[in-house]
C-alpha cells in the first residue's frame, strides 16, 4: 500500500491535532521529525509505551500521544 | 573522658561529623538534595552542585517538540556530574498521570527513584493526599522507590509509610515561597510519630537557618531548589545550605537542651561575690 493510499488518522500529539497516515508510533515520530536517538519517552492515551514497543504500537484515530524529554526540575 | 586520652579523641571527632543517610538502597554522604531548576546558567548549576556536595539532584520531564534541538547539552552535563537523579512528577494532577510519568521517567533516566508529586490545588501547589497515596501504592508495587511529596499531615504520612515509600517528604511551606517552616509543631510530631521513616523536608525553605532548624528536629535530609538558584550567588548559597544541613544534623545527634520558660543562670551561683552585701550606692 502506498503512503498516499493509507488511511488518514486524526491524532493529538502533545495536545496538538495531527493528521497522519502513519500506522505506528515509530513511524509517526520519524514523520514528525523527531530525532529518536535523543533522551525521550512516549505515552499513548496516558499509558506508557516503552521505547522497545514504539515500532509495534499501532495508532488509531483519536489517539493522544505524549512525547517528553528531560528538563530541569525541583 | 580525659582530653589527653588519645583513644578518646577520634571518637569525639566522629561524633562531630554528619553521618551517612541510607535511603532507597543508597548510602548518601550528603543530606542536602538539590533541585536543578531556575539557575542563571547550566555552569552555575554545576558549580552549585559541587559547592553543596549534593549527591541527589531532582529533574523532570516536559513535552518535547520535534524541532527542539536544545536541552541535550544540559542533560549531558547533568549526567556527567554522576549524581543520583530523582525525577519528579511535577505538574501531575491525578494518580494515573503521576504513575505514567513515573514510568516514562524510569525509562529515560534509568532509575527507579521517583519524587512523587500530585498537586491538588494550583494556587498553593498543595499536594493531593488521596491521589498521592494511591499513586504511591501503585508505584511501590511496580518496583519504584517512591519519595513522596506531601504536606505535614500526620495521617497522610502514616498512609505513605504503610504504602512502603522510600521517603516521606513533607513541605515546610508552599513550593517556591521561601517562607521557612510554617508549622514546626507539626513537623516535630511527624518526626516523633514516624521514628523509623526517612523524612525529607521538601519545599518552602528559604534560608540556611530554615534547613538547620528542621535538621535539628531530626529530619533526615532537606531538598532545596529556589532558595539556592535564585540567590544572588547560587554557588555560595549552595555551600551555606550544605554547612547548615551538616550543623543541624550534628546538633540533632548532640541532643539539644530542653527549652525552659524562665531564666536559669549558666554561671555557677556558689561563691558569687558580694552575696548578701547590702547595696550602699
Amino acid at each position: 500500500m502506498s503512503a498516499a493510499a493509507a488511511p488518514m488518522r486524526l491524532l493529538r500529539l502533545n495536545g496538538e491535532p495531527v493528521q497522519t497516515a502513519c500506522a505506528t508510533l515509530a513511524e509517526l515520530l520519524r514523520a514528525q521529525g523527531y530525532d529518536v536517538s535523543r533522551a525521550m519517552a512516549c505515552a499513548v492515551n496516558r499509558q506508557f509505551v516503552p521505547r522497545a514497543d514504539w515500532a509495534q504500537r499501532a495508532l488509531h484515530p483519536g489517539d493522544e500521544i505524549e512525547v517528553v524529554s528531560p528538563v530541569v526540575g525541583g | 573522658m580525659q582530653l589527653d586520652d588519645p583513644t578518646a579523641l577520634p571518637q569525639a571527632a566522629d561524633a562531630a561529623q554528619p553521618d551517612a543517610l541510607h535511603v532507597a538502597g543508597a548510602r548518601l554522604g550528603s543530606r542536602l538534595f538539590l533541585g536543578t531548576a531556575r539557575y542563571p546558567a547550566p555552569s552555575i548549576l554545576a558549580d552549585a552542585v559541587q559547592a553543596a556536595q549534593a549527591e541527589v539532584l531532582t529533574v523532570s520531564l516536559r513535552r518535547l517538540a520535534p524541532e527542539t534541538q536544545s536541552g541535550q547539552a544540559w542533560w549531558q552535563r547533568i549526567q556527567s556530574l554522576g549524581r543520583h537523579l530523582l525525577p519528579n512528577t511535577a505538574g501531575c494532577h491525578s494518580a494515573s498521570e503521576a504513575v505514567t510519568l513515573a514510568q516514562m521517567a524510569r525509562e529515560i533516566f534509568g532509575t527507579h527513584w521517583i519524587k512523587l508529586e500530585v498537586i491538588g490545588d494550583d494556587y498553593t501547589l498543595q499536594p493531593d493526599p488521596w491521589d498521592t497515596v494511591a499513586a504511591a501504592q501503585t508505584l511501590v508495587r511496580d518496583g519504584f522507590a517512591v519519595f513522596a511529596y506531601t504536606t505535614d499531615d500526620l495521617v497522610t504520612a502514616f498512609k505513605l509509610r504503610d504504602a512502603g515509600v522510600a521517603a516521606i517528604m513533607p513541605w515546610a511551606a508552599p513550593i517556591g515561597t521561601g517562607a521557612g517552616p510554617r508549622n514546626l509543631p507539626a513537623l516535630r510530631t511527624l518526626r516523633e510519630r514516624l521514628p523509623d521513616s526517612v523524612l525529607v523536608v521538601d519545599a518552602g525553605l528559604g534560608a540556611p537557618h530554615h534547613a538547620a532548624q528542621v535538621m535539628e528536629l531530626g529530619f533526615d535530609a532537606v531538598l532545596v531548589n529556589t532558595a539556592v538558584a535564585e540567590a544572588g550567588d547560587p554557588v555560595a548559597m549552595a555551600r551555606a545550605f550544605a554547612l547548615a544541613v551538616d550543623a543541624g544534623r550534628i546538633a540533632h545527634r548532640a541532643l539539644p537542651m530542653r527549652q525552659r520558660e524562665v531564666a536559669q543562670a549558666s554561671t555557677p551561683m556558689v561563691g558569687v561575690p558580694f552575696w548578701h552585701q547590702t547595696a550602699t550606692a
